[in-house]
């Protein structure tokens, strides 16, 4: 990513509509879009070829605070950009609030903004259903989903149980506390599917972030939780706790991950995934979104985003454009019916 | 451990280390010194500058910046009564004063000298104990957690002054703030009024920003321009008998500090509020508490300190945030790709060891570059309010539209701004309230999970012999004080000193409180009629009375 | 307490507050009534704490409230009565040997009865209490404009405004070190806030700003 120690030169002779400031701007604009329209335009938002080139910064919105998931996945994202395009400078904006629901919004009201993106995930998908909010994913330019974050059911290293099925068995006859990190979080979601698919009941303990979860779970006050491998390698790792099966279908080929079983291979029909990917405003023209995704189908190539998948023991499931739009349309049907009372 | 320690030290000791250690204090002071902004922030805003450089590196310069900007938010706690953060709201209270008193030259190289100490203690803590502290910290589940809160909540009726009804309504308001949003339990959004930006509560900071810094300048302007204070460069020193007075103080607050700065959550705030009420208690000199006493300003800033670096007990044992500076820190530890985690000593053994050596450094370079600046900042004062205030107000809600890059911080502070003025005027005790606001979320969750756990019942709480523990001590906190003001007083009276805050009221005009004397300026008619304000002066709007608008009058 | 003297008696606006602070007690006790107080099981519901504190706030209000109301307050002297013949007095025998009190009394209500009689009470550029509460108002009114002309002036350029609005005219100092001083000032901001840690400040219509 740019430095940000480097002062931005000015350039406010570049009438455009962005939230940006005009100062923050890259100066070589002009540089920048005579060089990448190949077409020799001198760089409207649309070239006479139909080429479409950003202006200046590109701004990656993320709606939560610096350094939780979807900060990394966006800064990530922004890396990647600029790595597939040497061109581009890509700066993070956090936009926090609501569980995500200030940056959303934020972003609804860049309708036609072509030089913004946003690093989304399943909030996206929750935030609607849950009603508290005025957008759904129709609002929204899909660009391309990245990748999908499972889950592990995570127990205590003492813990009586040894599988999935183990515990669900056991929820059938006497109580299991399972933490969850919020109502509309991505554990919560797969215990209900466990419960539907299975007839088991967990008893939920709220909890507010992975963390405490996994504080919660090193001090026996919780059964069991199911996190994001990201979140408990550590833990992992040093044998503190242990993961029962994951929730995706196909084992991991994480070296660490390689051994845990998949629910399904338990028994237990369930796999479900956070995913992350990148969102353009509403109402872009269609040039636009073609740059947006070839762009992204670039950069998904890119050492940078190896990295970023590895360091964060993510599966590299991409859908770019329209299996974008397929994918969460199936994702939001069935988010519905777990937490859409 | 001796080898890890020299490890550590080799690693933070190279050039480039100390250099950008230097750089992060530097640039986190400059951002404390912002009004309202303070550690969380000023990590959060500068940590992207930090994205560029080595894991080792990036992590010194980010815990720089945590201690640079937590000892910013203390400078303008003490010039300006305008706290970085809840931690430094207690600073506020006899810092402010000693300020007012000439002295904030004191005050502020007494926090330095006490983060300090508190930096050396918590250090041959972490070094020693952390693997016990951490499989201590997590025998504190939920039950445990809800004992805690509700000894913090004890601690308002150390800071109600002598009317604990106000402190107990304010510490409600406190909490009623906190509720805003969505509950943690069910997720049914409460008092947002269908307003997104209500759905993750009313945000702290703003609130903190705009009580004091707003709400201070709106005070002052009513309150009228006080003469410049006027202190020669000789009282600005420490001098060794305040180093004497302030010797135990710094050593309590700073195992204090540790102690509740290992636990999660609200570790610093509880711990700052704590060594304050504490402190206030086993003095000779606890009468003068809020109207300047050094000890007052010693205590919570040691404990702070302490808490602040016991709250990388959990971070770096467990991978566990231990408060709020620590979880946006961790946020950087996965950015560089660093897992943290119980392995974490062992995987990164040059890093652990650095970063916990770079503590100690960073302080020590606070240390030495605020000691000879203190007077230089109290110099600060001198600037007439009229010209100051425009650019508090600037300098504050940018920071505060910084926090969110959004306008409705802004309006948080400028409401709360108003309401923090009427608090001044009004005399009703702010610190209660932030008490709350800061407590409230804490307070619920532990209860809500508690009441999970034990499927319906909270009384568990009373079956785990560590939440017995923790309540004990937060009973005799409500009951000591009564007692100890009853024997107080009685001796007081016989002594032929003041009677208690019956017969005087709650007022700054303790005559025993050392106040400098302001001479009379022309204008001046009235005299009379203000029997029921012992000490007070009327008249033109003196340095001193101006401190009547803290929450800090009367005794326990 | 009467005022040491930094505080006037308020007792009216003491009561406005506590009136004020038990109507909201009251009303989130019902509407937390309304989340639910507990859930299956016993749980502790969504509504119990807001209920709890909603209750305790509208019960200390309300009992502050009445003791302002009759003057009982220990720690604030005056109950309304009072308050009404100390003014009555004040028209009566201007900021004479009521002295003290009564001028307190005028300054309290400043913001409501300005013009009344305090000619002691001056600060050290001479402004009497009147004065000062008219200044208050002003700069917070000046501060409620400027957060609403963000989006037309950019942050910086709204913040400009203020700047030398409070300066030059409040403060009454000249205009050029005013106007000096505030753009000296939004320039730093400018330079470390916009320019250093990347905040995207407003920039409004006309492209002030960050």
């Amino acid at each position: 990513m740019s430095s940000p120690l480097l002062p931005r030169p000015t350039n406010k002779g570049v009438p455009v509509k962005r939230t940006r400031s005009a100062v923050l701007a890259w100066t070589p604009v002009l540089a920048l879009s005579l060089a990448a329209c190949s077409g020799g335009d001198s760089g409207g938002s649309t070239g006479a070829d139909g080429g479409f080139e950003p202006r200046g910064d590109v701004t990656m919105v993320v709606p939560f605070g610096a350094g939780g998931g979807s900060d990394l996945a966006g800064r990530a994202t922004g890396t990647m950009i600029e790595a597939a395009n040497e061109d581009l400078t890509v700066s993070v904006e956090n936009r926090e609030g609501g569980s995500g629901a200030v940056g959303y919004s934020y972003f609804l009201g860049e309708s036609g903004n072509e030089n913004l993106l946003l690093a989304t995930e399943t909030a996206l998908l929750a935030l609607p259903i849950s009603g508290e909010v005025e957008f759904d994913y129709t609002d929204f330019t899909p660009i391309m989903k990245l990748a999908d974050d499972f889950t592990l059911m995570i127990v205590n290293a003492d813990s009586p149980y040894q599988t999935c099925a183990d515990v669900v068995e056991a929820a059938k006859s006497e109580r299991i506390t399972a933490g969850i990190s919020g109502i509309t979080g991505l554990d919560n979601i797969v215990f209900t599917l466990t419960e539907q698919e299975t007839g088991a009941e967990f008893d939920r303990v709220p909890f507010e972030s992975g963390g405490e979860l996994t504080a919660a779970l090193l001090g026996g006050q919780i059964d069991i939780a199911s996190l994001n491998p990201g979140e408990i390698i550590g833990q992992l790792e040093s044998g503190d706790v242990r993961a029962l099966c994951a929730f995706s279908e196909e084992r991991y080929d994480y070296e660490a991950l390689a051994d845990i079983p998949t629910a399904a291979e338990q028994g237990i029909d369930v796999s479900f995934a956070q995913f992350r990917g990148v969102l353009a405003p509403g109402g872009i023209s269609e040039e636009a979104r073609q740059y947006w995704i070839d762009t992204m189908e670039a950069a998904v190539e890119t050492e940078e985003y190896q990295t970023y998948i590895e360091d964060n023991y993510l599966q590299p499931n991409t859908a770019s454009g329209d299996e974008f739009v397929e994918y969460l349309e199936g994702n939001n049907e069935l988010l519905q019916q777990v937490i859409g009372e | 451990m001796l080898d890890n320690l020299v490890l550590g030290f080799s690693t933070a000791l190279s050039l480039e280390n100390i250099l950008w250690c230097f750089v992060g204090v530097f640039m986190g002071t400059v951002i404390g010194v912002l009004p309202g902004l303070g550690s969380t922030t000023g990590v959060a805003v500068l940590m992207p500058l930090t994205l560029g450089l080595e894991p080792v590196t990036g992590l010194i310069m980010l815990a720089g910046i945590y201690y640079g900007s937590q000892y910013g938010g203390t400078i303008t706690s003490v010039l300006i009564s305008t706290p970085g953060e809840a931690a430094t709201v207690v600073t506020t209270l006899d810092g402010y004063q000693m300020a007012r008193q000439g002295r904030a030259g004191a005050a502020l190289a007494i926090s330095a000298i006490g983060s300090f100490v508190a930096a050396i203690i918590s250090l041959a803590l972490l070094v020693t104990l952390a693997p016990p502290f951490a499989a201590f910290a997590l025998d504190f589940g939920p039950p445990e957690m809800l004992a805690v809160m509700v000894l913090g909540l004890a601690t308002i009726i150390s800071f109600a002054g002598d009317n604990r009804r106000l402190g107990l309504l304010m510490a409600l308001v406190g909490l009623l703030i906190a509720t805003v949003g969505v509950d943690v339990g069910s997720g049914t959004s409460r008092f947002t009024f269908d307003s997104i930006y209500l759905l993750s509560g009313i945000p702290f900071v703003e609130v903190m920003i705009g009580l004091f810094a707003v709400g201070e300048v709106l005070n002052q302007i009513r309150e009228g321009a006080a003469a410049p204070i006027r202190a020669g460069f000789r009282e600005l020193m420490i001098k060794p008998a305040d180093l004497k007075r302030s010797g135990g103080p710094i050593l309590r607050g700073s195992f204090l500090g540790f102690l509740f700065g290992i636990l999660p959550g609200a570790g610093s705030t509880l711990a700052s509020f704590m060594a304050y009420g504490i402190e206030r208690r086993v003095s000779k000199r606890g009468s003068e508490f809020g109207t300047g006493a050094i000890e007052g300003v010693a205590a919570p800033e040691a404990a702070n300190n302490a808490a602040a670096n016991a709250n990388f007990v959990p971070t770096l044992t467990l991978g566990i945030p231990g408060g709020a500076t620590t979880a946006v820190l961790l946020g950087a530890f996965m950015i560089y790709g660093i897992d943290p985690g119980p392995l974490l000593f062992e995987q990164q053994p040059a890093l652990v060891w650095g970063l916990l050596a770079s503590f100690f450094i960073g302080n020590l370079i606070l240390l030495v570059l605020n000691l000879p600046l203190a007077p230089v900042f109290a110099q600060m004062l001198r600037v007439p309010y009229g010209y100051m205030y425009p650019l508090i107000l600037l300098t504050s809600l940018v920071g505060a539209y910084s926090i969110g890059n959004s306008m409705y911080s802004v309006w948080v502070v400028v409401i709360f701004g108003i309401i923090g003025y009427f608090m001044k005027r009004l005399d009703l005790p702010m610190a209660p309230l932030v008490l709350g606001v800061v407590l409230g979320p804490l307070f619920e969750k532990a209860l809500v999970q508690t009441s999970a756990i034990g499927d319906g019942n909270v009384g568990i709480v009373f079956t785990r012999p560590l939440a017995l523990v923790v309540l004990a001590i937060a009973a005799l906190q409500i009951v000591a004080p009564t007692l100890l003001a009853h024997i107080l007083r009685r001796r007081r009276t016989r002594d032929g000193g003041p009677a208690g805050p019956s017969a005087a009221g709650p007022t700054a005009g303790d005559p025993d409180a050392p106040r400098p004397e302001f001479p009379a300026v022309a204008g001046n008619t009235a005299t009379g009629g203000d029997t029921a304000a012992p000490g007070a002066t009327t008249g033109p709007r003196t340095a001193a009375d101006t401190s009547t608008s803290e929450e800090t009058r009367g005794r326990p | 307490m009467t005022a040491p003297s930094g505080k006037r008696s308020v007792s009216v606006e003491h009561a406005v507050a506590y009136g004020l602070l038990t109507a909201i007690g009251l009303l989130a006790l019902v509407t937390a009534i309304g989340y639910g107080l507990f859930k299956e099981g016993a749980r502790v519901g969504p509504g119990l704490v807001p209920a709890v504190v909603g209750a305790g706030i509208a019960l200390i209000g309300g009992w502050e409230f009445i003791g302002t109301l009759r003057g009982r307050r220990d720690d604030h002297t005056h109950g309304l009565a009072e308050v009404a013949a100390s003014v009555t007095s004040n028209t009566a025998a201007p900021a004479a040997t009521a002295g003290a009190v009564v001028a307190d009394t005028a300054g309290g209500g400043g913001s409501a009865t300005p013009g009344a009689a305090d000619d002691d009470d001056v600060d050290i550029y001479g402004r009497t209490s009147a004065t000062r509460g008219r200044q208050l108002w002003i700069v917070f009114g000046a501060l409620v404009v400027t957060v609403l002309l963000v989006p037309v002036l950019g942050f910086l350029g709204a913040f400009f405004v203020l700047s030398v609005f409070i300066s030059a005219v409040v403060e009454r100092r000249a205009w050029l070190p005013s106007v000096v001083i505030s753009l000296v000032a939004v320039v730093i901001v400018w330079a470390v806030f916009a320019q250093f840690l990347n905040v995207p400040l407003p920039d409004g219509l006309i492209g002030i700003g960050g």
